[in-house]
C-alpha cells in the first residue's frame, strides 16, 4: 500500500439475501483508490458499484475481507462508530439529491456541517451558527447558488438541488466524497454542469472523489476508472482527460 | 369481481403482514372502540333491567307520601278517605301504610385490636304484616330466611342486608335496638332487600351511602305498641297501574295529594315519585353516569382510530402508486382498485368490531357483576345478550373504519395510470415554520430547525395527532379533576370545614330547658371534651328568582359553631347574624343567590308546641308561679312531649300545619360540598317557628330545640377516649346514635377508594388511546420521511441525535395536544360534576401532583410510543432507502 493510498479494499466480499435468493454482490475485491483522485466506477446493473461504494462509505460492512480508509480498518466498526466515519470522513452525492425538504439551500448545507463543526486550523473547531451559517453560504457561493441560499428544495431544479448536495457534501470537509449516479436523474446539459462543477472543487479542493455511474461516457473525465463486472475489477485504468463539453450520453 | 382474485387477496395480507404493527395499532383502536361500547352500553343496559326485575319483583311503589316530621295520620280515617276516593281513580291500584320511626342499634364490628360496639342510627319500618308478598308494596327479597314470615314471631325483626354485611349479622343473631328511648334485643327472621334501599342513603340531603344505617322491618302492630302510636301512620306508598304514563301519574297523584291534605290538616309534605326515591335516584344517576361514558369514550377512540385508518391508507395509497400504475395497465379497473383499497378499512371494520363485540359482551357481564357485588345487590342480576346493542356495535365499527378508508380508495381509483406509472420524484412543499414567522427567528440551531419545521409538516396529519393527544388529556383531565375535586372537597369539609369529632342524634328534639342544656353541661366536663355545639336540622324549601330547592337547614346555637369553620367565598361573607342565612356555595350557585340577596324560605312547625303551651299555661297557673310552678311545669312538659306527644300531633289534634314562608337575607356563601344546606342559627329558626311563645311569655322557659350534638375533640385519634366519652354520652336519655368522626372517614375513604378505581381504569384508557395514536402517527411520519430519515443517518447524525429530532417534534405536538384538552377536559369534568351529583357542589380542583402526571405521563407515553418507530428507523438500509423515490 503506498503512502498516498486512501483507500484500501483487501479480499473483500459482500453476500446478501434478496428474498428468498442468495446474492453474491463483491467476490474477493482488492482496490486501492488514491487520496485526491477522480475516481468513477462504472458497469452494468448489478455488477456490485453501489455495494462498493456502500462499504467504502462504511453505510454497510464485508461479509469478508479488510476495508482501510486513510490505514484505519472500517470493516467492523460499530453502529455508532460508522455514523461517526460517515460523518467525519465522507460527504455524500445521491442521485435523488436527497436535500431535506424542510431546510432552505444554506440550511442543508448547514445541517451536514453542523456535525462536525467549522474548522478554521487544525484542533480549532467552531460550532458556532454563526460560523457554520457564513461557512454555508460560502460553499453555496463556491457552486454558484448564493442568490438561491434561502430558497427551498422544492423551488429549485434538480440541478441546483444536486449543486446543494455538492456543496452539503464538501462544506464538512471530508477526505472522500461519494456519489452514486449523480447525474442519473438530471438532463444532458445539467449532468454536464454538475461534472463539471465536481471535477473542478476535485481539483481544487484535493478531496477523493469515487463515483458510481452506469455511463460509460463518464469515464472519459476520470483519473482513474474502475470497471466492475460480476462482482468484481475487470478493469482499473488511468485515463487521459477528454473534454467535458465534448461528453455524450 | 376481480378485486377478490386471489392476487388481490394475496397483496392484500401481504400488506397487512408487512406492516403489522400498524395494523395491529389500528385494530386494536377499533376493538377497543366497539369493545368499551359493548361493555359500557350493555353493562348499564343489564344493571337497568336487573333493576327493574327488582322492582318488578318488590312492587317498587311508584309514590310514596309522608307527613310532616313529628306529624301522623289515623290509617282508618285517612283509609276511609282511600276507599271513597279509589272508585273515581281505580289507577291507585296498592296503597300501603307504614309507620316510619328512627332508631338506633348497638352492634358490634371486629377491629385488628379488639371488638368495638357502636352505637349506630337507623330507621324501624312497621308495616301491615298480613299482606301477601304480591300484596305488599315496597316487598322484600331473601338473601337469608325465606316467605312467608307472616307469624314473624315477637321480638323478631327482618333487616335490611347492608347493614347486616357490615356488622356480619345473620338470621337468628339479636340486635340491640333503641326505639323511642326503649331498648329491645330483637331476633333476625329475615336479611333482605328492599327496593328503597338498594343503594343506603338517609336522606336526600347526605353524600355517601351509609351502610351503617340500619332499617328493620316489623309488623305495624308491634311498632305501635313500642311507640304508643297506636292506629297512627306517617307515609303512604303507592302503586298505580302499569299502563299509566308518566303525565297521567303525576296528575292522579297531585289531585289525590291535594285532597288528601284537606282532610288532614294540611299533614303531608310533597309527594315523592318514584324517580326521586333517594336510592332509585342514586342508582339512576349511576347508571346516567355510566350511560354519558358509555357514548363520550367509544366515541373519542373510534374518533381516533377513524382518523388513523384514514391517515395510514392515505399513504399506503401513496407509496403503491406505482402498483396502482401497474394494475391500471394491466386492465384492472378504477371500481377494482377502489373495492381493494376499501378493503383494507372495510377488514379493519369487520375484524375490529367482532373482536371487539366478543370482547365486549363478555366484560359486560363483569361490569355489571362487580357494579352488583360492590353495591351489595341482590342476586338477581340479569345478564343477557342484546341484540340491539351486537347489531348496532356492529354497524358503528364497520361504517366509521369504512368511510374513514374510503377517501384513500377514492384517491387510488381516480389515479391515472400514465401518473401513477410516472414515479416522479415526490419532493414536499418546505417553508418556514409558524414560529419562526411570529418570532422571526431564522438562527435555531439546525436539530431543532429540523423538528420545529417537520411539526405542521403534515397538517392534517398533525392535527389529527393533537386532536388524539387532546382526547386523551380530556380523559385524563376528567378523571384527575373528579379525583381531585372529589378527594379535596370531601377532605376539606371533614378536615377544615366540620371540625367534629363525634356527632350525637336525639331520637327526636331535644329542648333546652328539658333537659338539653343539662346534656351539654355534663358532656362539655367530660375528659377530652373541647367543645359542644346543639344543631338543629330540619328540612325545608328555599325560593328566589323563581327557583325552588329542596334543603336541609342546619342551626347552631351560636353565631360563630365551634365545631363548623365557614369558608367564604367573599370578603363581604360573614358569621352567622340574627335573621340572615349562609348558603352553600353549590346551592348559592344552583339559586343564583349571593351575599346580600334576599331568599324566601320555608319554615315547618312543630304541631304540638301550641298544645303544649296551652297545657304549660295550665300547670303554671295551677301552682301559682315561682319556683316550684317553673319546676312542675317542666316535668309536665317533658311527660307530654316526649312520652304523649302523638295525642297532640295526629293529623285531627294538630293545629292546621302550614309550610310558611319568610324572607331572610342571605349574609355569606360558604364553600361547601353540600349542594343543598342552609345555615342559620337556632334562634332565628324558632322564632319562625313560633317556639319563642315560651321565652316570650311569663313561663320563661326555653324550648329552643335541638336534634344533634357535634363535639370537638382534643385528641380525636385516640380511640380509648372517644369510647370513653362514647360510653358516658350514651347513658344519657333519648340518645339515639354515636357517630365518630373517625369512622366516617374511614367509611368514605373505602368509598373512595372504589372511586380511585374508577379513575385509575380510565387513566389506563387514556394512557392506551394516546399510546396507540401517537404509535400509528409516528410510524406514518417515518414511512413517509423514511428516505430523508435515511438521508440524516448517511450524513452521520447519530441514533440519539436521530431519536432528539423525532422527539422535539413529538414533544410539541404533545405539548399542543395537552393544551388542547385540557380546557375542554375542564368543561367536561365541570359539566359531569354539576349535573351528576345534583345535590353536592365540588368546584373543580386539580393539584399541582395531578398536572404533574398529566404533563409528565402524557409525554413518557409520546416519547415511549415513538421508540418502536425509531428503532425501525435507525435499523432500515440506509442504502436502499436513500434511492427509494417513492418515500
Amino acid at each position: 500500500m503506498s503512502v498516498l493510498t486512501l483507500i484500501n479494499l483487501e479480499n473483500v466480499s459482500k453476500n446478501y439475501t434478496m428474498g428468498e435468493v442468495e446474492v453474491n454482490a463483491l467476490s474477493d475485491l482488492t482496490l486501492e483508490i488514491e487520496k485526491g483522485k477522480f475516481v468513477v466506477m462504472i458497469g452494468t446493473s448489478g455488477t456490485g458499484k453501489s455495494t462498493l461504494l456502500n462499504l467504502i462509505s462504511a453505510i454497510d460492512t464485508p461479509t469478508k475481507g479488510r476495508i482501510l480508509i486513510e490505514g484505519v480498518d472500517i470493516s467492523f466498526l460499530t453502529r455508532k462508530q460508522r455514523a461517526q466515519f460517515r460523518r467525519h470522513k465522507i460527504g455524500f452525492i445521491f442521485q435523488f439529491f436527497n436535500l431535506i425538504p424542510t431546510l432552505t439551500a444554506v440550511e442543508n448545507v448547514e445541517f451536514g456541517l453542523a456535525l462536525v463543526g467549522v474548522t478554521s486550523s487544525p484542533g480549532n473547531t467552531s460550532y458556532d451558527t454563526k460560523d457554520i451559517h457564513s461557512t454555508a453560504l460560502e460553499w453555496l457561493d463556491k457552486v454558484g447558488l448564493a442568490h438561491r441560499a434561502n430558497h427551498f428544495p422544492s423551488q429549485m431544479s434538480g440541478g441546483e438541488q444536486q449543486r446543494v448536495a455538492i456543496a452539503r457534501a464538501l462544506a464538512k470537509n471530508p477526505p472522500i466524497i461519494i456519489a452514486d449516479e449523480p447525474t442519473g436523474n438530471l438532463d444532458f446539459r445539467t449532468g454536464i454542469k454538475i461534472l463539471k462543477l465536481m471535477k473542478e472543487l476535485n481539483k481544487e479542493t484535493q478531496k477523493t472523489f469515487v463515483i458510481a455511474t452506469h455511463n460509460s461516457q463518464l469515464a472519459k473525465i476520470a483519473d482513474y476508472v474502475i470497471s466492475l463486472q460480476m462482482g468484481g475489477v475487470e478493469t482499473y485504468e488511468q485515463i487521459p482527460h477528454d473534454d467535458l463539453d465534448k461528453l455524450i450520453w | 369481481m376481480n378485486f377478490l382474485s386471489r392476487y388481490w387477496r394475496k397483496k392484500l395480507i401481504g400488506d397487512i403482514k408487512q406492516q403489522k404493527l400498524l395494523f395491529f395499532a389500528l385494530f386494536f383502536l377499533c376493538i377497543f372502540g366497539v369493545g368499551s361500547y359493548v361493555t359500557l352500553t350493555m353493562g348499564y343496559t343489564n344493571l337497568y333491567s336487573s333493576l327493574d326485575k327488582i322492582y318488578t319483583k318488590t312492587n317498587f311503589a311508584d309514590v310514596e307520601i309522608n307527613t310532616h316530621s313529628d306529624v301522623w295520620y289515623n290509617i282508618s280515617e285517612v283509609n276511609s278517605f282511600i276507599n271513597n276516593y279509589s272508585i273515581y281513580y281505580p289507577e291507585l291500584e296498592m296503597i300501603n301504610h307504614r309507620l316510619l320511626v328512627n332508631s338506633g342499634y348497638n352492634s358490634s364490628i371486629d377491629t385488628k385490636e379488639y371488638t368495638r360496639y357502636q352505637l349506630t342510627e337507623g330507621r324501624a319500618i312497621g308495616l301491615n304484616w298480613s299482606l301477601s308478598a304480591t300484596e305488599r308494596v315496597n316487598g322484600f327479597i331473601y338473601n337469608e330466611g325465606t316467605e312467608p314470615v307472616h307469624q314473624l314471631q315477637n321480638n323478631s325483626i327482618l333487616l335490611e342486608a347492608h347493614y347486616a354485611h357490615v356488622y356480619d349479622l345473620h338470621v337468628n343473631d339479636f340486635l340491640q335496638t333503641k326505639i323511642y328511648g326503649q331498648k329491645f334485643n330483637f331476633t333476625i327472621q329475615g336479611i333482605v332487600y328492599n327496593p328503597e334501599s338498594l343503594i343506603v342513603i338517609p336522606s336526600r340531603h347526605e353524600f355517601l351511602p351509609n351502610n351503617r344505617f340500619g332499617i328493620i322491618y316489623l309488623p305495624l302492630k308491634i311498632l305501635h305498641e313500642y311507640t304508643n302510636l297506636t292506629g297512627l301512620a306517617n307515609n303512604i306508598i303507592i302503586r298505580v297501574s302499569d299502563n299509566l304514563s308518566i303525565k297521567a301519574r303525576n296528575q292522579i297523584i297531585s289531585d289525590f295529594y291535594v285532597k288528601l291534605n284537606d282532610q288532614t290538616n294540611n299533614s303531608f309534605t310533597s309527594p315523592v315519585y318514584q324517580e326521586f326515591q333517594v336510592s332509585n335516584w342514586a342508582l339512576n344517576m349511576d347508571l346516567e353516569e355510566i350511560q354519558k361514558i358509555a357514548i363520550a369514550l367509544p366515541v373519542l377512540i373510534l374518533a381516533v382510530a377513524s382518523i388513523a385508518i384514514f391517515i395510514t391508507l392515505n399513504r399506503q395509497v401513496q407509496s403503491q402508486r406505482r402498483i396502482i400504475g401497474i394494475a391500471s395497465s394491466l386492465g384492472y379497473t378504477p371500481v377494482d382498485i377502489l373495492l381493494h383499497y376499501a378493503s383494507f378499512s372495510f377488514i379493519l371494520g369487520l375484524v375490529g368490531s367482532v373482536i371487539g363485540i366478543l370482547l365486549g359482551v363478555g366484560l359486560s357481564g363483569g361490569i355489571t357483576w362487580i357494579y352488583a357485588y360492590f353495591m351489595l345487590f341482590p342476586a338477581i342480576i340479569s345478564i343477557e345478550l342484546q341484540l340491539g346493542v351486537i347489531i348496532s356495535a356492529f354497524i358503528i365499527g364497520t361504517s366509521i373504519t369504512f368511510i374513514s378508508g374510503i377517501i384513500p380508495a377514492i384517491k387510488a381509483n381516480r389515479l391515472s395510470p400514465r401518473e401513477a406509472l410516472q414515479g416522479n420524484l415526490m419532493i414536499s412543499k418546505g417553508g418556514h415554520s409558524f414560529f419562526e414567522r411570529i418570532l422571526r427567528i431564522r438562527s435555531f440551531r439546525i436539530r431543532f430547525t429540523v423538528p420545529i419545521r417537520n411539526f405542521f409538516r403534515q397538517k392534517s396529519r398533525t392535527t389529527a395527532t393533537i386532536i388524539a393527544i387532546s382526547a386523551s388529556v380530556m380523559i385524563l383531565v376528567v378523571s384527575g379533576a373528579f379525583n381531585d375535586s372529589i378527594n379535596g372537597g370531601i377532605s376539606r369539609q371533614f378536615t377544615e370545614t366540620s371540625q367534629y369529632h363525634m356527632s350525637v342524634s336525639y331520637e327526636g328534639f331535644k329542648f333546652s330547658d328539658l333537659g338539653l342544656l343539662e346534656d351539654i353541661s355534663y358532656i362539655s366536663q367530660l375528659p377530652g371534651v373541647e367543645s359542644v355545639d346543639p344543631v338543629l336540622e330540619i328540612p325545608s324549601i328555599i325560593e328566589t328568582n323563581g327557583r325552588k330547592e329542596e334543603v336541609l337547614i342546619m342551626a347552631w346555637n351560636s353565631s360563630s359553631p365551634q365545631t363548623h369553620k365557614f369558608q367564604w367565598t367573599s370578603k363581604a361573607d360573614q358569621l352567622i347574624p340574627k335573621d340572615g342565612l349562609i348558603l352553600t356555595s353549590g346551592l348559592a350557585r344552583s339559586l343564583g343567590s349571593s351575599t346580600g340577596d334576599t331568599v324566601s324560605y320555608g319554615y315547618p312547625r312543630i304541631p304540638y308546641l301550641g298544645s303544649a303551651y296551652k297545657a304549660a299555661v295550665t300547670i303554671w297557673n295551677l301552682w301559682g308561679g315561682g319556683d316550684r310552678s317553673r319546676n312542675e311545669t317542666l316535668e309536665y312538659l317533658t311527660s307530654l312531649i316526649t312520652q304523649n306527644k302523638d295525642t297532640l300531633s295526629f293529623s285531627s289534634n294538630a293545629e292546621e300545619i302550614n309550610f310558611r314562608y319568610e324572607d331572610i337575607t342571605v349574609t355569606g356563601v360558604s364553600e361547601e360540598i353540600w349542594g343543598s344546606i342552609i345555615y342559620t342559627t337556632i334562634q332565628t329558626l324558632t322564632d319562625s317557628m313560633g317556639i319563642d311563645i315560651f321565652k316570650n311569655s311569663f313561663l320563661d322557659i326555653d324550648l329552643s330545640p335541638c336534634s344533634k350534638l357535634i363535639l370537638k375533640i382534643s385528641n380525636p385519634n385516640n380511640l380509648t377516649l372517644l369510647e370513653n366519652i362514647k360510653t358516658e354520652v350514651s347513658s344519657l336519655s333519648e340518645i339515639r346514635s354515636i357517630t365518630f368522626g373517625y369512622d366516617l372517614r374511614n367509611s368514605i375513604n373505602q368509598t373512595l377508594t372504589a372511586f380511585n378505581i374508577i379513575v385509575i381504569i380510565f387513566i389506563f384508557f387514556a394512557c392506551i388511546l394516546a399510546g396507540a395514536s401517537i404509535f400509528t402517527t409516528i410510524h406514518i411520519n417515518f414511512q413517509e420521511r423514511s428516505r430523508e430519515s435515511a438521508t440524516m443517518l448517511t450524513l452521520g447524525l447519530s441514533d440519539q441525535e436521530f431519536l432528539f429530532i423525532i422527539s422535539i417534534e413529538n414533544f410539541f405536538q404533545t405539548l399542543l395536544g395537552i393544551l388542547g384538552g385540557i380546557l375542554p377536559g375542564l368543561w367536561l369534568a365541570d359539566w359531569i360534576l354539576s349535573n351528576a351529583l345534583r345535590v353536592f357542589y365540588f368546584p373543580i380542583v386539580v393539584s399541582i401532583q395531578t398536572w404533574l402526571i398529566i404533563w409528565v405521563g402524557v409525554l413518557l407515553i409520546v416519547l415511549v410510543s415513538q421508540i418502536p418507530a425509531i428503532v425501525q428507523g435507525v435499523k432500515m438500509d440506509l442504502a436502499e432507502v436513500t434511492k427509494d423515490i417513492s418515500r
